[in-house]
């Protein structure tokens, strides 16, 4: 919680900065965003070249209206993660098509370090799995999902950025990731005929 | 589904993303940790998977080419002038706060007029803060608490103060949200019959936002479907569908939570009711959409019958 807020306190002082002209500024909001921004942006429309323009847009979009983010108690990233949010609807829109199931491999996924591969070996459910089973959440489900798990912001944060309350933010958060449980683990298909004592016998589910 | 097991979920999550353990999180929470792991696990993998993917550097580059473009195409020094014009206004403003001193001004010439009057604003500001601790209070009372009739009283006097039809139209929808709310604590309870009221009263809520917002809501929509009677204005007509559909999306997901706790014969019973709920909502924003059609199987399934309403109360 301390580490939140001293991150906080600190991007806080860098976009000050920003505000007054500091390049430098900029160039530290990039580097300190980029990564998450473009993660949150490849879970929401799932293809690795979209992701790519629309986190350069929301950068763009960032400096055109940084002038106008006020410290109000409203975080900055909850505030740069609305600029992404609209970015991509924006898109969504002028493409008139809803989100779309990645592929698999149109994501850059990265390698594992050595010596992780054991961790990794645990993953049983790749980046096309999960996005796939984020399509049986509501809009709201997913963006708490996204929030949390992709951006990795706070339930204060999430709040902010989705206009909620933090209770409703972590009752959308507890339903998504049952439904994603659900949508994840198949129950084991049964055998549809069998044979039992000689009597020819149907799985029931 | 207690808010204390999303809290308890909430915190686990929260030490997953920071890389703690989940047999560490589960032994923080010992009695929920059986219905915790399942759901923790699902949440490190999905974790993994996000933090699996990175940009490529190559286009990072890129855009940080156009952005460092983009930053240098500002203009700074109009900023600059901007920024020291605000700070010398503040100035002026801090300057004459500080001029002005009330405990000279009590001490003063004025000290035999201003300390009655001074002690009348107090007596009224600890009558004002006390109506408004009970009001604040009585937030999440739940129809059989105390501070309920607080609640209703309240909302009764907000729906009283004069307002365009526009405001009325979201000021009822976010009474149903209220009520929607409640049934959920009177189910988490046990107080089923009691949230059985409570629909006919978040139905009404709606009803009434429908016919602020210029819409007329069929008694049977099976037989006359739902369409609006009147021009809505667009911008009002969105708002109030973004925040229908906003609402109904949380309402869902605690709705969901909380049939996932009950026996199946409790869940029957409470399905009942929150469809009917559902179908208020459904109903409504799909009158707001023009075009779509008025087919919704709840419509086969279930017929609401509405009172007719008395008309607004002004």
């Amino acid at each position: 919680m301390e580490d939140r807020q001293s991150d906080r306190q600190v991007a806080d002082d860098v976009v000050k900065r920003a505000q007054e002209g500091d390049q430098a500024a900029f160039g530290e909001l990039y580097e300190t965003y980029y990564d998450r921004i473009y993660r949150y942006v490849s879970f929401k429309c799932g293809s690795r070249n979209e992701a790519e323009d629309l986190t350069g847009d929301v950068f763009l979009k960032m400096l055109e209206s940084v002038h106008s983010y006020r410290f109000q108690g409203y975080p900055f990233t909850s505030w740069l993660y609305r600029i992404a949010h609209n970015v991509v609807v924006d898109n969504f829109r002028r493409k008139g098509r809803r989100p779309t199931t990645p592929l698999e491999n149109a994501l850059h996924v990265a390698d594992p370090a050595e010596g992780e591969m054991e961790k990794w070996a645990q993953i049983s459910w790749t980046m096309g799995e999960v996005v796939e089973a984020m399509d049986d959440l509501t809009e709201l489900q997913r963006e708490a999902i996204t929030l949390r798990f992709a951006a990795g912001l706070s339930i204060a944060e999430t709040a902010s950025a989705m206009d909620r309350k933090e209770n409703a933010v972590k009752a959308l958060q507890h339903a998504g990731i049952r439904k994603l449980r659900r949508a994840l683990i198949k129950p084991e298909p049964l055998p549809t005929t069998g044979r039992i004592g000689g009597q020819v016998v149907r799985g029931e589910r | 589904m207690s808010q204390d097991f999303n809290d308890a979920l909430n915190d686990c999550l929260d030490r997953l993303v920071q890389g703690d353990d989940i047999s560490e999180c589960l032994r923080r929470y010992p009695e929920q940790a059986e219905e915790l792991e399942p759901l923790l696990y699902v949440a490190q993998a999905t974790i993994r998977a996000a933090e699996s993917v990175r940009p490529d550097p190559q286009a990072k580059a890129r855009n940080f080419a156009r952005f460092s473009q983009a930053v240098e195409a500002m203009p700074h020094a109009d900023e600059g002038a901007r920024t020291a014009g605000r700070s010398r206004t503040s100035q002026t403003h801090r300057a004459r706060r500080e001029r002005w001193d009330w405990r000279a001004w009590l001490s003063g010439r004025w000290a035999p007029a201003a300390r009655p009057v001074v002690a009348v604003m107090a007596l009224l500001l600890v009558f004002a803060l006390g109506a408004g601790g009970v009001t604040a209070a009585s937030e999440d009372a739940v129809p059989g608490e105390a501070l309920y009739w607080v609640k209703t009283t309240r909302e009764n006097v907000e729906r009283r103060l004069p307002r365009s039809d526009d405001s009325r139209a979201i000021y009822e929808a976010r009474l149903a949200h209220t009520r929607g709310d409640e049934i959920c604590k009177l189910i988490e309870r046990g107080h089923f019959t009691r949230a059985d009221v409570m629909v006919k009263r978040m139905n009404g809520h709606l009803t009434l936002s429908a016919y602020y917002a210029g819409i007329t809501v069929a008694v049977n929509p099976v037989e006359m479907p739902v369409k609006p009677t009147a021009q809505i204005g667009q911008v009002q007509a969105e708002r109030l569908r973004h925040k229908l559909e906003a609402d109904r999306e949380s309402y869902r997901a605690t709705v969901e939570i909380i049939l996932s706790d009950l026996s199946p014969e409790q869940r029957r019973r409470v399905e009942q009711t929150f469809r009917r709920t559902e179908l208020g909502y459904w109903l409504l924003i799909d009158a707001m959409q023009p075009g779509s059609p008025n087919v919704h199987p709840y419509l086969i399934q279930y017929r609401i019958v509405k009172t007719p309403h008395k008309g607004p109360s002004r």
